[in-house]
């Protein structure tokens, strides 16, 4: 493993050196004549290190377009079994700091939990590095805007780890989501739309990432940096409950099932919609009262937008003659299943949606825009937590979708920007 | 008469005594009693009941109040969910203007609750509800608690929260006194409240020699933008890891937003131009980028020149944000002024202003970027496609149709992904006219478009393709009928089926018989066409029209499917079979029992029993005649493989007999991965916790299974779920796994014991424990003995108990449980004593071996369940009965019956030893 710093001497040496470079009257020495570790001359192939190897990490070890440099993890059994998987020449970290330290690495997969997610990312913006992070993109509405600027100011090329929007079978409504776009931009469906998403229209709420009220203390595992681990969460006593496959359960580091598929399932809707820019004005649960610290299931959640579309998370699939989306001129169902007559043919004679960028590593070398990036990602994101937010205080809610603030409602404003734990800020 | 006065006197006042006026403690447990009440009802079903459950104890006052916080344990205790779920739903219920007092009334409470000393996570719990519905009022109350080592952290949030000048003043104030730990806190607090008042304080400890403080204190100082923060932020610290003289440029950039932000855009703009100036290297460019924005955010449109000169700049991401700011900004002056800097830039830079044009949206840059349509470079040819078709529209389609000449697949593509922008009516005909006049790659591209616009006028044409000696032509065209068939094709495609054609041919041909059937109208009809065709078709042949079928369904092909699973041809038979086990409704099930029970074939066994499985899933019937239908197939399996099958259909029917079914594989070694997987998933809860199956038999099942679960997370998610039964059980941990709480060192017996005086038993007992505190230690949560030492002893004694303790030992180990002080639940090395572990080894009168030897491997662990009640024992050793409801002898008194009450002992017996997950619950006689 690396050392975690260069030695007094070697300081002192750079030192003496800038000043000898005439960086004098700015003493803070530019990267480029400090050297700094492993500064290389840029090349053509793009690499990568994964932050958080646990049972998500260790899929993106494998994932193309970039060679691995780096692992890092907080638990030693974690990281030693990445290595174990990885090269010779992948290295080790306990500290994703010294992660970001390296100049050879192009790109950062964070695939902490969420809790992690927006300061990792925001400190690999500031450090230069382009971000693959996974869903859901924050745990708060506060995280996701810091996190979207610092991509943006610091010209980074940014994507979340879901991709339904523009490839793949969309879970068992069992087509890909560009027919259906399709259909939606044609306005055979007419205007506004409904989107229900349930079993019956083809999606599991995974109501089984559900967390346990009653924790006992247990002592923690000498290979767990639990201090570490949990960041800037607030300390709670150590349960294994919390962590590692089961850390889903609990608010203070995601929420349940809803913040495990909710982006997969609401961003394609967020895109079919038209909405990437803007979030909706009103969140209104049904749900059983929520635990304050362990996520529990719910029944519905509705969200609305201004010009009236709706999105309805049917968590207990109430209606189980639901189609995916309805609109005045008609409705489609699981199966690419329509009430409009010979859709088929009307929509083969019309055009495609516009096409997007779906090649991550061709967009960090040419400096463009992904498909599901820092924007519409953040938006996405953000249905996820007016969900959760709305289900914690047990009540409907109004949103600002420019301000991006809850209207009237101080407590829903407090669950927007929750300070962390220190010494970790935004 | 004074004599009745006198016994009426001394009635009342025997009366006055018994039930005088209600003292205070009377009251107080007629409150408790109340707020329990309530509080049994929470959680909420609705939000209309949590907050009708929050108004009644909103009710009870400040008094009721308090009791409700006062019942709040640490975790690891009793379980208080419904405390935290009622304080919690109070802390929520209070928020809207019109119950501002009863608000009031809450946090005051909860401040009075904090004020009592306790245990430290209760009152970081309530110092959170403060932070929900806390305002400027309990900043007061919350001061305190800044200078404490564990209530800090959640009091600061609390008042960062809260974030009105009482809090920062209190945050300030704090500062000084505070512990170097503490100091982070509020240092980093002052910070995120942008405090000016903190700077001078703050100033110090950028200089400090903790590393954390000076990060902390560089941080707050920047986000102020306060300008006497300029000194320390311009200073690098020599001593700083790489990444703190990395991040130094970041909070640079953050200081001048600050300063920007409270109106010296001057001072701002001079850090940004300087920054810009200094961070010119590859790895640096980010740097750069954010000054640049904040550059454009301070100086608007008037940026747009100096931007224009950074698209010159080497660094491609540089050049990247600089197009980004630029197309901030609409008007064609720009768009011109960004076409023309396409002029003699490299290549990258021109490909990057393409896209940015199209970004724009603005046509004035169209002929421009056409042009690039004509470039000798592919590159800029690549990059003017998109970008040509975004902005000329349907004028850009002649020239597509002309790049079509191309060999290069990328930008066959391209190009082909561009025409799909355009309804079928503009590039249709000209597709079928420019058919001819391409090479292949383009032909292959034309005709996807054609299937892709549902060109069915020109159905003859793809026929007609479909036929071509070039495979990629042929292959799209087959590809192409599938999306364009009608059902009058139908025929004509099955007599193509017949014809030579390779796997893949036949596939695609096969999907189009499934698209062109399906348009039929009658669902029983669809297959009538193939099903004719069967009959006079080769055995080759006849297998690929089998294929299709279960796609297109219909009682007559069921059964002509059915027929020919006793085809005398393997592969036909092979082809029935598989396409009965993909069969779409529940009517195949029958056909499929048949078929698994009848043909000898171990792989029409298996599709049967796959085919079964998943259609008793998919099909609305009742737990029970799933669980019947499971059963039936699990009669019909007999290799692993195949039970393995079943077994996981079982894992969907949440219900005991399911359990029970499954955990009956546990003891096989070639199952009991899946069944132990397949149990959990029938056990555990799937919807929060409310479908999860409960009680003791299933935590022993559970325990049981757990312990063939590879995965770690699973594994994790069943032990907790365990504890979590355990507890709604009302079983009590008698082992904390950090300590030896609740035991102590062994003294003698019952007998000796009882013969000894108070002193005698003291002085014994405290050597005990001396000795205890050697040999037994609380390690990763087990509880471990060295072999050296006495048995391990309750603290408490227990009368009728129901336990759970998992053990284990070592080669030639040696231990037991002593129930009432007495010998004992025998553990041992089933290698050296096959008869096994649990029985009641010391019984001589009555059975004292176990029924059968369920010990694991030595060296696993064991999970013992142990009930006593009156003189009777039941052992379950690994989920398996080993003593049935025996009499315990009397090992020290023989001739008397087991003592009625005593405590539990691990018994140490000269071997190392190992327990855990130690739990006990007192039965009620």
């Amino acid at each position: 493993m690396r050392n975690k710093r260069i030695s007094r001497r070697e300081f002192l040496k750079r030192g003496v050196t800038a000043a000898a470079a005439g960086a004098a009257g700015r003493t803070i020495i530019p990267r480029h004549v400090l050297g700094g570790q492993g500064f290389q001359a840029p090349s053509d192939e793009l690499t990568k290190a994964v932050i958080g190897v646990g049972g998500m990490g260790r899929g993106h070890l494998r994932y193309p377009g970039s060679r691995l440099l780096a692992v890092c993890d907080v638990d030693e059994r974690h990281l030693r079994a990445a290595l174990e998987v990885s090269g010779p020449d992948v290295a080790g970290y306990r500290d994703f700091r010294e992660v970001l330290e390296r100049a050879d690495i192009d790109i950062v997969h964070v695939v902490t939990p969420p809790h992690w997610h927006a300061l990792i990312s925001i400190a690999a913006a500031e450090a230069g590095k382009d971000i693959w992070c996974e869903k859901p993109m924050t745990r708060t509405i506060g995280e996701g805007r810091r996190l979207v600027e610092a991509v943006q100011r610091n010209g980074r090329v940014f994507r979340i780890n879901t991709w339904f929007r523009f490839e793949d079978i969309f879970y068992d409504f069992g087509t890909p989501v560009k027919p259906i776009k399709k259909l939606v931009q044609s306005g055979l469906l007419g205007w506004p739309l409904k989107a229900t998403i349930s079993e019956t229209t083809g999606f599991d709420w995974k109501f089984h990432q559900s967390g346990f009220t009653y924790l006992p203390p247990q002592p923690i595992p000498k290979e767990l940096d639990y201090d570490m681990w949990l960041g800037p969460a607030p300390y709670k006593p150590y349960n294994s409950h919390r962590v590692h496959g089961t850390f889903r359960g609990y608010w203070d580091y995601d929420g349940g099932g809803l913040g495990d598929m909710g982006m997969h399932y609401l961003d394609p809707v967020q895109y079919l919609f038209n909405k990437d820019k803007t979030s909706p004005v009103e969140v209104e649960p049904d749900s059983p009262q929520q635990h304050p610290d362990a996520c529990g299931a719910w029944r519905r959640i509705r969200l609305r937008y201004a010009d009236g579309c709706e999105i309805i998370l049917d968590g207990e699939n109430k209606d189980k003659n639901a189609p995916f989306l309805e609109g005045p001129g008609g409705k489609l169902f699981k199966g690419f299943i329509s009430d409009i007559p010979d859709l088929k043919e009307e929509l083969a004679a019309l055009p495609d949606p516009e096409p997007q960028v779906t090649d991550f590593a061709e967009a960090v070398r040419s400096r463009r825009k992904f498909a599901l990036n820092e924007d519409n990602g953040h938006r996405s994101c953000t249905l996820v937590k007016m969900g959760k937010i709305a289900l914690q205080l047990g009540r409907p809610l109004r949103f600002d979708p420019e301000k991006q603030v809850f209207i009237g409602d101080e407590e829903a404003n407090r669950l927007v920007n929750q300070p962390m734990r220190a010494p970790w800020h935004l | 008469m004074i004599r009745h006065l006198k016994i009426l006197l001394a009635i009342g006042l025997t009366l006055s005594l018994a039930f005088g006026p209600l003292n205070a403690a009377d009251k107080t447990s007629a409150l408790d009693a109340r707020v329990s009440d309530i509080v049994a009802k929470f959680p909420g079903q609705t939000a209309a009941a949590k907050d009708a459950l929050a108004a009644e104890l909103i009710a009870l006052g400040p008094e009721g109040i308090m009791r409700l916080c006062r019942m709040l344990v640490p975790p690891g205790g009793a379980d208080d969910s419904k405390i935290r779920y009622a304080v919690n739903g109070l802390a929520t219920y209070v928020a809207p203007p019109r119950l501002e007092d009863q608000r009031i009334v809450f946090v005051r409470t909860l401040a009075k609750a904090i004020e009592q000393e306790g245990p430290p996570d209760v009152r970081a719990f309530l110092i959170s509800q403060v932070e929900l519905c806390g305002r400027n009022e309990s900043v007061k109350p919350l001061k305190r608690y800044l200078l404490d080592p564990k209530l800090c952290a959640p009091a600061t949030r609390a008042l960062v929260t809260i974030g009105t000048p009482a809090a920062e003043a209190a945050i300030l104030k704090a500062l000084g006194p505070a512990s170097d730990a503490n100091r982070l806190s509020l240092i980093n607090a002052l910070g995120e409240l942008r405090s000016r008042a903190a700077t001078k304080k703050i100033l110090p400890y950028t200089s400090s020699d903790n590393a954390a403080l000076r990060q902390a204190a560089l941080y707050a100082l920047a986000n102020t933008g306060d300008h006497l923060a300029e000194p320390a932020l311009d200073k690098v610290h020599l001593e700083a890891g790489f990444y703190e003289r990395a991040r130094a440029p970041s909070l640079h950039v953050l200081y001048a937003r600050r300063l920007a932000e409270s109106g010296n855009s001057a001072g701002a703009a001079r850090i940004c131009i300087g920054i810009i100036k200094t961070y010119t290297a590859a790895g640096e460019i980010h740097i750069s980028s954010a000054a640049l924005t904040l550059l454009t955010d301070i100086k608007g449109k008037e940026a747009v020149e100096p931007l224009f000169a950074v698209l010159g700049n080497i660094h491609n991401d540089l050049r990247a944000t600089a197009l980004e700011l630029i197309n901030r900004f609409e008007g064609a002056d720009i768009t011109t002024g960004l076409a023309a800097k396409m002029t003699g830039a490299p290549v990258e830079a021109q490909t990057q202003i393409i896209a940015s044009l199209a970004l724009r949206g603005d046509k004035t840059a169209f002929p421009a970027v056409r042009d690039k349509l004509k470039s000798d470079d592919k590159a800029l040819r690549l990059a003017a496609i998109p970008a040509a078709t975004r902005l000329g529209g349907s004028e850009v389609i002649p020239d597509l149709f002309g790049l079509l000449n191309s060999e290069d697949s990328a930008e066959i593509a391209a190009v082909e992904q561009s025409l799909l922008q355009f309804p079928k009516d503009q590039i249709v005909p000209e597709a079928v006219n420019t058919l001819e006049k391409v090479p292949v790659a383009g032909q292959a591209a034309l005709i996807r478009i054609m299937a892709a616009r549902g060109a069915t006028e020109d159905l003859e044409l793809i026929f007609a393709k479909a036929k071509s000696p070039d495979e990629n032509i042929r292959l799209a065209a087959l590809r192409a009928l599938e999306p364009l068939v009608t059902e009058n094709e139908l025929a004509r495609l099955i007599k193509l089926l017949g014809e030579p054609l390779t796997p893949p041919e036949k596939v695609l041909i096969q999907n189009a018989i499934v698209a062109s059937a399906n348009q039929i109208a009658d669902p029983e009809s669809r297959a009538d066409l193939i099903l004719e065709a069967m009959p006079k078709a080769r055995a080759e042949n006849l297998a690929d029209l089998i294929h299709p079928l279960p796609e297109i369904g219909g009682k007559k092909a069921l059964e002509a499917v059915l027929a020919q699973t006793r085809s005398d041809d393997l592969e036909v038979q092979t082809a029935a079979v598989y396409a009965l086990s993909q069969w779409p409704d529940f009517g195949a099930v029958a056909p499929l029992f048949d078929i698994c029970r009848t043909m000898g074939s171990r792989k029409f066994l298996n599709l049967g029993l796959q085919g079964i499985v998943r259609l008793v899933e998919a099909e609305e019937l009742s737990s029970q005649e799933k669980s019947k239908l499971l059963t039936e197939a699990m009669a019909v399996a007999s290799e692993p493989g195949e039970k393995k099958i079943v077994l996981e259909g079982f894992s969907g029917v949440k219900t005991m007999d399911s359990l029970r079914l499954v955990s009956s594989f546990l003891d096989d070694p070639n199952l009991n991965a899946e069944a132990a997987q397949a149990a959990a998933l029938i056990a555990l809860p799937s919807r929060g916790e409310e479908d999860g199956l409960a009680g003791i038999e299933v935590i022993r099942t559970l325990k049981k299974a757990a312990g063939f679960v590879a995965d770690e997370n699973f594994k994790n998610r069943i032990d907790n779920y365990v504890r979590t039964l355990l507890a709604r059980e009302g079983f009590r941990p008698l082992f904390n796994g950090q300590d030896l709480s609740g035991w102590k060192g062994l003294v003698g017996d019952p007998p000796s014991r009882s013969r000894m005086s108070p002193q005698e038993l003291e002085k014994a007992q405290a050597e005990a424990d001396a000795q205890m505190i050697s040999h037994w230690k609380a390690v990763d949560g087990i509880l471990a003995f060295d072999g050296a030492g006495q048995s391990l002893s309750t603290t408490r004694d227990y009368a009728e108990f129901e336990m759970f303790v998992d053990w284990k030992i070592e080669p030639k180990g040696d231990s037991g449980i002593y129930l009432r002080g007495s010998p004992q639940v025998q553990i041992w090395d089933a290698a050296e004593r096959p008869e096994g572990s649990g029985g009641l080894y010391n019984n001589e009168k009555g059975p004292n071996k176990p029924l059968k030897q369920a010990d694991n491997p030595v060296g696993e662990w064991n999970s013992f369940f142990i009930r006593m009640t009156g003189e009777r024992v039941t052992v379950y050793l690994n989920d398996i009965l080993v003593a049935d409801d025996v009499v315990m002898e009397n090992y020290w008194e023989r001739g008397q019956p087991i003592y009625s009450s005593g405590q539990v002992e691990l018994q140490a017996h000269s071997t190392p030893l190992y327990f855990r997950e130690i739990y006990l619950r007192e039965i009620k006689p």
